[in-house]
Formats: C-alpha cells, sequence, structure tokens
C-alpha cells in the first residue's frame, strides 16, 4: 500500500521592501505576488523575518501578516495591486490575517515569526496569485538596512 | 535608485500645491517623516499605562504600576500590562484610592482617572509617502536623500 507524504520545495524569498517600513495603524507592504499556476503548490509556508530601529515599542507590540489572493490572476483582493508597494488597508479590510508577530523588547532586536500557512486563508487551498501584506504597529520603524524578510516554501504530496 | 515608474510618481507628487513653498528640507519631512499628533481622548473604561503616565508624570505611573503588581500579582499584572489597567477593577479601585489617601496632591487626578478623564497623548503614525505611493511597485519605504534631490530638481527647477 502506497504511502502519501507531505513534500517540501525548496524555500524561496518573496518580493517585499521591509526596510525602512514605518508603523502604522492602516499602512503596511504588499508583496509582489507569486504565481502558483506552474508549480501548483497545496500550500505555501510563510516565514516572516523583522528588525527594529532602536527605540520603545508601543501600540500593539508587534507586527501583523495578511494573505491576499487572486482566483484568475490579475483581480486581487480588496486593494492589493500584486506588486511590491505600500498599500493603506481598508476598514474593515478583507485582507486575512495569517500571524503576528510580538515585538515586545527594545534595542533593534529581530524577530522570526513562524511559519505561517497561506492555504488556510482561502479555505485550505492556494489561489492562483497570492502574495501578503506586512503592518508594522511597534510604534518603530523597521531598521533601514538589514535584517528584514519575508521567504515560503512550496508544500505538496508525494505517492510512494 | 528609484526606478522609473517610482521616480516619475515621486516628481508628480511633489508637483502638487501642498509642496509650494516649502524648502527642499521641509518636503522631503513632509513625505518622509512619520506623523505625529496629539490625540486627546477619554481614558474609557481601561486606562493604558501611558495615558496614565500623561495624568499624573511618568513617575507617579511607575509607582502606580509597581503598586499594581504587588496588589495584582505579577502574573496578572504582565497580562494586563499591555492592554491596559481597568480603572473599574476593585483592586484597582482600591489601589487608586490608596494613591488618592497617601499623595494627596494626586487626589483630583486619580479622581479624574475614575470619572474617565480626557487625556492627551501623542501619537506616531506612518509618513505620507505610504498613502501617496501606494500601489507603486518597488518605491522604497524611505526615500533616499539623493533620490529625492533628484526628483525634487526635475519637479521644481
Amino acid at each position: 500500500m502506497a504511502d502519501r507524504k507531505i513534500a517540501y520545495d525548496t524555500s524561496q524569498a518573496l518580493t517585499i521592501t521591509l526596510n525602512s517600513l514605518a508603523s502604522s495603524a492602516t499602512a503596511g507592504r504588499e508583496s509582489t505576488a507569486v504565481d502558483n499556476t506552474t508549480n501548483k503548490y497545496l500550500d505555501a509556508l510563510v516565514q516572516v523575518k523583522v528588525t527594529l530601529q532602536t527605540g520603545t515599542p508601543g501600540n500593539d507590540k508587534g507586527v501583523y501578516v495578511y494573505a491576499y489572493g487572486s482566483e484568475d490572476g490579475s483581480t486581487y483582493t480588496d486593494n492589493a495591486t500584486g506588486t511590491d508597494a505600500a498599500i493603506t488597508l481598508r476598514d474593515p479590510s478583507a485582507l486575512v490575517l495569517i500571524g503576528f508577530i510580538p515585538c515586545p523588547d527594545s534595542g533593534g532586536v529581530t524577530y522570526e515569526g513562524s511559519p505561517m500557512s497561506v492555504a488556510r486563508a482561502f479555505g485550505g487551498r492556494l489561489p492562483r496569485k497570492w502574495g501578503i501584506v506586512v503592518r508594522n504597529y511597534t510604534n518603530v520603524a523597521l531598521h533601514a538596512s538589514a535584517g528584514n524578510s519575508a521567504s515560503y516554501t512550496g508544500l505538496y504530496e508525494t505517492i510512494a | 535608485m528609484l526606478p522609473p515608474n517610482a521616480h516619475t510618481a515621486l516628481v508628480a507628487e511633489l508637483r502638487r500645491p501642498r509642496y509650494n513653498g516649502l524648502t527642499e528640507a521641509q518636503a522631503r519631512t513632509a513625505l518622509n517623516d512619520p506623523v505625529v499628533r496629539q490625540v486627546q481622548r477619554p481614558s474609557g473604561r481601561r486606562v493604558d499605562l501611558i495615558d496614565l503616565a500623561a495624568l499624573v508624570g511618568a513617575e507617579a505611573a511607575k509607582s502606580f504600576a509597581a503598586v499594581l503588581r504587588t496588589n495584582l500579582g505579577a502574573d496578572i499584572f504582565e497580562s494586563i500590562k499591555v492592554r491596559g489597567v481597568d480603572p473599574g477593577h476593585p483592586k484597582t479601585v482600591e489601589v487608586l484610592n490608596a494613591i488618592k489617601a497617601g499623595v494627596p496632591a494626586q487626589a483630583a487626578t486619580v479622581d479624574a482617572i475614575l470619572a474617565g478623564a480626557v487625556v492627551s497623548v501623542e501619537v506616531v503614525d506612518h509618513p505620507r509617502l505610504m498613502d501617496a505611493f501606494a500601489g507603486v511597485a518597488g518605491m522604497p519605504n524611505r526615500i533616499e536623500d539623493a533620490d529625492f534631490t533628484a526628483a525634487w530638481t526635475e519637479a521644481r527647477p
């Protein structure tokens, strides 16, 4: 009898400019959309790393990570555009929160978020195209030149 | 160096009337720097420690927090530290009244907190460029001086 197992593709960088991202209650940064029509992954695990500039965290003391998607490959959730750009979230927003990275400490600390499932945001299946939005709400801007990044691993299944 | 589309968007932004009469440095600040606003709001049912500091001063707020920690227990205090203290909580009222009795000078402030005083706090929000350039691919979160100068020179020769 064959075994059905999870398989992990190579980790890939997401295109998103996080350096100097200011703290905001309403605005953040979206990534360039990932096209899933070739790889046809079942899920993608996203991990975001942020480094704060020197200062004392305030507000929600954390960074929010949302997912956006596109069913047809060209129309994206809410006002997302599918490019690496600033985005002002609507209130309420149709973006789906997939994770939160607590950033409680002062002193320019680097924080690694947990792996976050993107498919979970869309009922268990990855849409044709997807991306993330990162909103810093720490009251401190992200570091200007280093320590900020996002990556993902595509998941599929093997039968053997 | 900015990608061409981002440079074009920046030049267009700098041609807007809102930058009329500004120097290059002033325009850079207006676009690049976080906006700091004074916000007044009622302290409400929960008082943030930062609001408390605005009302009673940082040192008094620290003492208050220390008293709360002792009276409520460190674990409970840690759990409410971020979300704020509840002025309606019996323990909080007890501590506030103790402060009021012990420090008469703070009596009026304590009454104000219990009544939901209006506090004035500084709120730091994102710089204008994040709204002005929403959706502009490749626009950085902060524009470097050299890129700004190039766009400013083109927009305001």
